[in-house]
């Protein structure tokens, strides 16, 4: 997207803000909107010459159309879900179309509410949250756009030491006629010593042209774990920008598995605070990616405090003209000794017009610490190729197993093997069937 | 079962075989010795049909058929299982997974019916048994992490499942201890039968003090360049390779073989 | 604008001078340096005191304008307070001896302290110091020795001036192709006011009978802030260059721009080698030399080689990138690199191997040091093209932290688009263990042998890429530069 096209997109999405009708909302609310506006229409969209979005093509987004409360109506959305990949016993919400469906009877000790029927007792923690969102420059053009349009939003809170099973969160778009943007807020909030399961499911049965722009906040207490699981599946007619910042105190856990196996322009942020010493994040992902594709995978983790470790891990499988990004960052501010940082991303390009590309940064203030990164882009090692070929498989079944098995390497991390069984076969099944060109012999 | 006529073989353009000629009939074992950079390798990677191993004449006639029409998996089905010498690791890929695709992929190939998962279980737990291996290697991704032994081991334990009617056993004593050695050895002598032929390629002699080979091969610049009984190896042994090169024996012809 | 008005005339030196008079400034002829500033008037006098021809005259007037609508590069992680490039004096003439230090006692002690350190001979400690005696090393016997002996080899190397007036063809083929004049804001720079450097031209089949290095060409010593080299290596021929000095170098200039240029064609060799070590600032960061340097290999021909090596110690700011272009089929391109920084110093430096032909390979060993409130960065790129097949990177970078305040980072830049290539990126970050300390110390080493033995074991590899008398230098340079980094 040029510089021109970035701004006049902006505009247009600035001018939906303005047709907005708050007047039932909290002061507070209304002027962070109004600040997010104004941060949108003075810096534009991002374009190429934004570092932390020279690869995204945001053309696509150009002509979607925002969707705000005045122009929703919002009836029960007819969804069809396909079959949920958490156990049965999980919580189930459904978000059509940038707004909730539905909400179940919860357990004690754990609270989901939208977003409007949060703000009586959340209020102050909302408010922060919202307003501690960084706004800053064009690179951050999607969170003032979210901010500008916060209306819509699911609130789920563990009190402490609650041990609140999972909750399968299931993203869905409705058939519709022109192809829109939606805008959505997620906030988890887990008090001391409290552990949850997020699951999070994209994958709408409609093949409609839609976007939507997610930002998630965590705030993990002390010893609190999160783990959270993104299963995405849409059509290659769907966007999907996210951006989910983790803020977790003393020896608090987090982790991410994010599976992205569909999606037609695909965006994950990733920000990790490590405040509190000894806490521990754990981020990773498979992509597996045909047609035309693009998923980039943006991951940062700040590590603020001592005795913090951090793991990010990224496979990707890339065929047809598919793209892939990953830009894992991993900052180590001073002071924070005894810092433990590992990176890795390898990658396997299956076609001559795929492309794959790949920066791990460290960034590190701290001499008391133990880092490393590697970044790989090849192809299966044909040792092992020829190995299972000597045990009896075609050259085709070899390929596709050890592609498999390359991704695995993400599911194998999963605690809840149940859930990593499941999602191994999604994997499986989502693996090409094209024989990898391994460069041309002439 | 196996008749190799004056192959010549290169690696990356460099000759390495240089007209072997090896007649191996059903059941029995032969072991090819020789010294490093003889060709040893060579001649397994060939029959199994890697990549980048490349036949410039001669011929390899498996059950009467030429071999090297077939690709690597063709030959796998037909029943020619490679020991590898430093089997390979694969991350992520379960052994049983592996063993299981592997063995109904022969299968269909002989128009068998394939095994299911239970099925597939009770044939392994029997082998399993039979050579004496701990079931915990079937958990475990192939070869990673393994050690030497049980690398060698698990080799054995796929050809066991795999019942080839001809294995090649490329230095599968190569760093192996004593112990690990005897175990090895036990598992493919349960595994010799009348119509199994085995070619076991060693430097050493001591493992043919446990696999007891019916012929033994020299191999040299790319040449078979002396074929004796087991006592051949024994000599070998004593005297070293350069007893060969000082015309210590004469190169025999494939006729005067025992 | 017509050939007229861009020929250089020396004439319109004398009336561009007058010109400038008349507005008020004050140029005295006889010291040859042109006051504060940059236009297109003070481009044409420096070519013009060069005698060049137009074509070389119009091609700079062109990177000036092309600079004028460019920006300082801002993505580095560098902190740079905004350099006010009006404040500075474009052309500068060596100094005439009166100006000159009259001897080494007048030189900064400090100065003399690390020469003796580093052993550096006495009779060169004054030139090196730029003490004004002409006698102290027969510098024109020397080189008059050398090039008699390459000239029977057919080797060309003068200096850049020389070479556009003995070789203009040769130049003008070549000038300006592989790093081209608009490239970035500081080769814009550099193509328009570039005051002197190297020349080399190695002719087909030729191994260059020497180590070429700028330490012999003493003649063009002094080349300042903008220096420009362009090294041809015809087919099949091979050279080896070395570039600096391991002494630090008194340099009064604070901003360098320089820009090298390698091409190799089919079979050719380029083995380039750095030592950097100028004014790095006091420990407060007051001071130092900005270096802004743009390099760049061009394999041009199949199964050409560049290899960069670099040891990058001195200066206040390192911005740098010696890159390889693998354009020919088989092409080979390597980077070492030893960068490191203490007090105040800041490095963003690394490579960029651009993969283009096929079957073409390069490697990148980085070795980053930080000490005291350094700030040492890696940033890379290997970027594979759609039709290099089988094009293999592989890329080691590691760093290490002496101290508390400093810091160490890594950009690594990866970009495939075929896939056959095989890409593989390694790094680590570490600092010197305790327990490699105690064990050095229980033996009875000192601390500061200790750092030293273990700093130098990092950098072997790379130390290892080096002709034996730099690396032996490049040892000692590292142990200098880090005194005071321990304890």
């Amino acid at each position: 997207m040029s510089n021109t096209q970035a701004l006049s997109t902006a505009d247009k999405w600035f001018r939906a803000y303005q047709a907005l009708d708050q007047t039932a909302d909290p002061g507070w609310m209304q002027s962070l909107r109004e600040n997010a506006a104004k941060q949108l229409s003075v810096n534009g969209l991002p374009h190429r010459k934004i570092e932390e979005w020279k690869y995204t093509p945001l053309r696509r987004l150009e002509n979607l159309e925002l969707q705000t409360r005045n122009q929703r109506e919002i009836p029960p959305v007819d969804t069809q879900f396909p079959a949920a990949i958490a156990e049965p016993s999980a919580l189930v919400i459904d978000i059509s179309d940038g707004s909730l469906q539905s909400r179940q009877e919860t357990p004690d000790g754990l609270t989901i509410n939208s977003l409007a029927g949060g703000l009586g007792k959340y209020e102050d923690r909302l408010r922060s949250l919202c307003e501690a969102t960084d706004l800053s420059g064009p690179g951050r053009a999607f969170a003032a756009l979210n901010t500008a349009f916060l209306d819509q939003g699911l609130l789920i809170h563990a009190g402490a030491g609650v041990k609140a099973g999972s909750i399968l969160i299931r993203w869905a778009f409705s058939p519709a006629e022109a192809a829109r943007l939606d805008n959505f807020r997620v906030f988890v909030l887990l008090d001391a010593g409290a552990e949850l399961a997020v699951i999070e499911q994209f994958e709408s049965t409609v093949g409609t042209e839609n976007a939507l722009n997610v930002i998630s906040q965590v705030e993990l207490g002390k010893g609190a774990a999160l783990e959270h699981v993104r299963v995405q599946l849409e059509s290659d007619r769907c966007s999907l920008l996210t951006s989910t910042s983790i803020r977790q105190a003393a020896d608090s856990r987090y982790t991410y598995s994010g599976f992205d196996l569909g999606g037609g322009l695909v965006r994950h942020e990733i920000d990790a605070s490590l405040t509190g010493p000894g806490a521990h994040a754990e981020i990773r992902g498979a992509f597996v990616l045909d047609g035309s594709r693009y998923v980039d995978n943006h991951v940062s983790v700040d590590h603020v405090s001592a005795g913090c470790t951090s793991q990010q891990f990224f496979r990707g499988v890339l065929g047809g003209r598919s793209r892939g990004v990953f830009n894992g960052r991993a900052l180590i501010r001073a002071g924070a000794d005894g810092s433990v940082v590992k990176q890795s991303n390898a990658n396997l390009l299956l076609s001559g017009l795929a492309e794959m590309d790949t920066k791990p940064e460290l960034e590190i203030y701290a001499d008391e610490v133990e880092a490393s990164h590697g970044a790989t882009v090849g192809q299966l090692d044909e040792a092992a190729v020829f190995y299972l070929r000597t045990r009896g498989l075609s050259d085709a079944q070899a390929r596709r197993m050890l592609t498999a098995a390359f991704c695995h390497a993400v599911t194998d991390q999963l605690e809840n093997r149940t859930l990593a069984d499941r999602l191994s076969v999604l994997l499986d099944e989502a693996m090409p069937d094209e024989p990898p060109e391994t460069g041309r012999e002439d | 079962m196996l008749e190799i006529k004056n192959l010549h073989a290169t690696v990356g353009g460099k000759p390495i075989l240089k007209g072997l000629n090896l007649k191996v009939s059903d059941g029995e074992v032969h072991a090819i010795m020789g010294p490093n950079g003889a060709g040893k390798s060579t001649l397994g990677n060939v029959i199994a049909g890697r990549d980048g191993y490349d036949v410039t004449a001669g011929e390899v006639l498996y059950k009467g058929a030429d071999l090297l029409q077939l690709e690597p998996e063709e030959r796998a089905c037909e029943g020619i299982f490679l020991a590898f010498q430093y089997p390979v690791e694969i991350p992520g890929v379960n052994n049983t997974y592996f063993l299981r695709a592997a063995l109904n992929a022969q299968r269909k190939y002989r128009g068998e019916p394939e095994l299911d998962s239970m099925q597939f279980l009770k044939l392994v737990r029997e082998k399993l048994h039979i050579l004496h291996i701990s079931d915990d290697l079937m958990h475990r991704a192939v070869n990673e992490g393994f050690s030497g032994g049980e690398k060698k081991r698990n080799e054995i334990f796929q050809m066991a499942v795999l019942e080839p009617s001809l294995a090649i056993l490329d230095e599968t004593d190569s760093g192996l201890d004593i112990d690990a050695l005897r175990l090895v050895a036990e598992g493919v002598n349960r595994l010799r039968s009348e119509d199994r032929s085995i070619i076991v390629v060693t430097h050493y002699q001591r493992l043919l003090d446990h696999i007891v080979p019916d012929v033994v091969h020299v191999l040299a610049d790319g040449k078979i360049v002396a074929s004796g009984d087991a006592d051949l190896a024994l000599k070998l042994e004593e005297k070293g390779y350069t007893w060969l090169e000082q015309g210590g024996i004469q190169p025999l012809n494939e006729e005067a073989r025992v | 604008m017509s050939n007229e008005q861009t020929k250089a005339d020396p004439s319109s030196v004398d009336h561009f001078v007058q010109q400038k008079y008349q507005h008020g400034f004050v140029t005295e002829i006889e010291s040859e340096t042109v006051p504060p500033g940059l236009d297109e008037n003070v481009i044409r006098w420096i070519s013009a005191r060069k005698e060049e021809p137009g074509w070389l005259l119009e091609w700079r007037l062109d990177a000036y304008r092309q600079w004028l609508n460019m920006t300082p590069p801002d993505w580095a992680h560098l902190e740079i307070d905004p350099i006010d490039f009006q404040a500075i004096s474009y052309f500068s003439a060596p100094k005439s001896d009166k100006d000159k230090p009259q001897s080494l006692d007048e030189v900064d002690p400090k100065l003399l302290e690390t020469y003796d350190k580093l052993g550096v001979p006495l009779h060169e400690r004054a030139r090196l110091a730029g003490v004004a005696v002409d006698a102290v090393f027969d510098s024109i016997s020397i080189g008059t020795t050398f090039r008699d002996e390459l000239m029977k080899a057919g080797v060309i190397f003068c200096s850049f001036s020389e070479a556009v007036k003995d070789h203009p063809e040769l130049v003008r083929k070549y000038l300006g192709t592989v790093v081209p004049s608009r490239d970035n804001f500081f080769a814009a720079l550099n193509s328009a006011v570039f005051s002197d450097g190297s020349f080399v031209f190695i002719p087909r089949g030729v191994r260059c009978p020497m180590e070429l290095s700028t330490y012999f060409r003493i003649n063009a010593a002094e080349t300042g802030q903008f220096e420009r080299t362009l090294i041809i290596a015809e087919d099949s021929s091979y050279v080896s260059y070395l570039e600096g000095c391991t002494a630090p170098m008194r340099d009064e200039n604070q901003l360098h721009a320089a820009v090298v240029e390698l091409v190799a064609l089919e079979q050719a060799e380029i083995k380039y080698s750095t030592v950097q070590n100028w004014y790095p600032g006091d420990e407060n960061g007051v001071g130092g030399i900005y270096n802004f340097v743009t390099k760049r290999g061009d394999c041009r021909g199949a199964r050409s080689k560049i290899s960069w090596t670099q040891v990058e110690t001195g200066s206040a700011i390192t911005w740098k990138y010696p890159s390889c272009v693998l354009r020919g089929d088989h092409s080979v391109g390597e980077f070492y690199s030893v960068a490191l920084t203490n007090n105040c110093q800041q490095a963003d430096t690394g490579t960029k191997m651009i993969h283009i032909g096929r079957e073409t390979r390069s490697k990148i060993i980085s070795k980053g040091i930080s000490a005291g409130r350094g700030q040492n960065a890696y940033r890379g790129l290997v970027r594979v093209a759609k039709k290099a097949d089988k094009a293999r990177n592989f890329t080691q970078c590691d760093s290490m932290l002496i101290g508390k305040g400093c810091g160490a980072h890594t950009f690594p830049y990866i970009e495939v688009s075929n896939p056959s290539a095989k890409v593989e990126h390694e790094a680590t970050t570490s600092r010197i263990g305790e327990d490699q300390m105690f064990y050095c110390l229980q033996r009875g080493i000192s601390e500061e042998d200790a750092v030293s033995m273990i700093v130098d074991g990092f950098c072997k590899q790379v130390f290892r890429e080096l002709p034996m008398e730099f690396a032996v230098e490049a040892k000692a340079l590292l142990e200098v530069r880090l005194e005071g980094a321990v304890g």
